[in-house]
């Protein structure tokens, strides 16, 4: 059967005719452009991992700054999660809401802005607020905040320029996976002293949702 | 005949747009990962280094993050140090004098925001304003020439939280 075809094809003394090769072009063409839409999904491929970096280092910047609070509630001998009254990162203060709320049930998001010059604020505070001195700039929002959660990239201590990024992240109680005892996880903390902390940042790009989301667990082991 | 070889100038057309569109796309996308790796490497070290040091000096007499082109930070057991260096001239970020980067991708804008400026740990005149956990910033701009003589550049910012309590 091929070896009939085969000798069709090399024996076709008439040629093609146009409609055949218009045909041919037209497949050859449209695998052609097929061929370089891939490379081109590429080339946005490429772009999309360069998006993921930047959103990476941001969504790491603000775990960062949650382990950097703790410290520094540490620092003032303040639970690690805050103290009513103890401002020290913006006008709502601290995360405790967060640490708490989780007990019941429910959970808390935060976004986060980075101060980069937090010495030449007003550091005339008082009533225990620091905030014009902290490097961090903490403000609850409602669930995936938007508005309030643009990152900014602080190209020097005053020139600040909006991304397209937004950046939020959810504290709570940490309650262990699968069923596992926080205990048994972290046997050196009792579980009203862990939270889970998971930070994440959206963006748009060629219009398409996109998302990178860490997770970390803080604890208190300055208490033990 | 004519139509023939209207028909096979097309095809030619076609053909080799799309092969030099391939071969630009290729080398682009080439470009842009070496961008992406580069600028990822320079990060990489940045934090690494930061995250189990000081930048306060202690034993290594070193901590300097005075001038706004280079930081240096102390190992925790004031033993090492590592110096960062940024050459705006040149748009070159050095290790100890090593540079991080290939001399294809340049570094055109660099800075570091260390909070507090003094040690809280053992800053005894510190104010209760200054006391909070050592934290560094670093913000980075990188830029690669593409072989179409366009820029590539990525803007990079993360923080870290120092590790030591001391």
């Amino acid at each position: 059967m091929l070896l009939r075809m085969s000798k069709t094809v090399w024996n076709n003394k008439r040629g093609f005719t146009l409609t055949e090769v218009l045909v041919g072009v037209l497949v050859l063409a449209t695998s052609i452009v097929a061929a370089s839409n891939l490379l081109v999904s590429m080339i946005h491929s490429n772009v999309a991992n360069m998006s993921s970096l930047q959103a990476y280092y941001y969504t790491q910047e603000a775990m960062e700054a949650f382990r950097n609070m703790r410290d520094t509630h540490f620092m003032h001998n303040v639970n690690f999660c805050g103290q009513s009254g103890v401002n020290l990162f913006g006008k709502d203060g601290s995360f405790l809401d967060g640490c708490r709320g989780l007990g019941n049930g429910t959970s808390s998001y935060y976004a986060i802005d980075v101060n980069p010059d937090p010495s030449s604020l007003d550091s005339s505070s008082s009533g225990g607020d620091l905030s014009a001195s902290s490097p961090w700039v903490l403000k609850p929002v409602s669930g995936k905040g938007y508005s309030d959660a643009r990152v900014v990239f602080n190209e020097d201590k005053t020139k600040k320029i909006d991304t397209e990024f937004y950046r939020y992240c959810e504290v709570k109680q940490y309650v262990g996976k699968d069923g596992e005892e926080v205990e048994d996880v972290l046997p050196v903390v009792s579980d009203s002293n862990a939270i889970e902390v998971t930070c994440t940042t959206e963006w748009e790009e060629y219009s398409r949702d996109r998302e990178v989301s860490l997770s970390m667990v803080l604890t208190n082991w300055r208490s033990e | 005949m004519l139509v023939a070889m209207a028909i096979f100038v097309i095809f030619t057309g076609i053909l080799i747009n799309s092969y030099m569109g391939i071969v630009g796309s290729l080398r682009s996308a080439e470009e842009n990962r070496i961008l992406y790796s580069e600028a990822r490497h320079v990060f990489d070290v940045l934090t690494e280094e930061s995250r189990n040091s000081t930048v306060y000096g202690g034993d290594c007499e070193g901590g300097d993050f005075g001038s706004s082109d280079s930081i240096e930070f102390c190992s925790g057991d004031g033993q090492s140090n590592v110096v960062f260096k940024y050459d705006k001239m040149e748009g070159g970020l050095y290790m100890d004098g090593k540079r991080l980067h290939s001399e294809g991708v340049k570094v055109t804008h660099f800075n570091f925001y260390v909070w507090p400026n003094e040690n809280p740990y053992s800053s005894e005149s510190l104010s209760v304003e200054g006391r909070f956990q050592p934290k560094v910033t670093f913000v980075a701009t990188f830029e690669k020439e593409d072989s179409r003589g366009s820029l590539m550049t990525y803007d990079l910012q993360t923080s870290v939280s120092l590790r030591i309590y001391k």
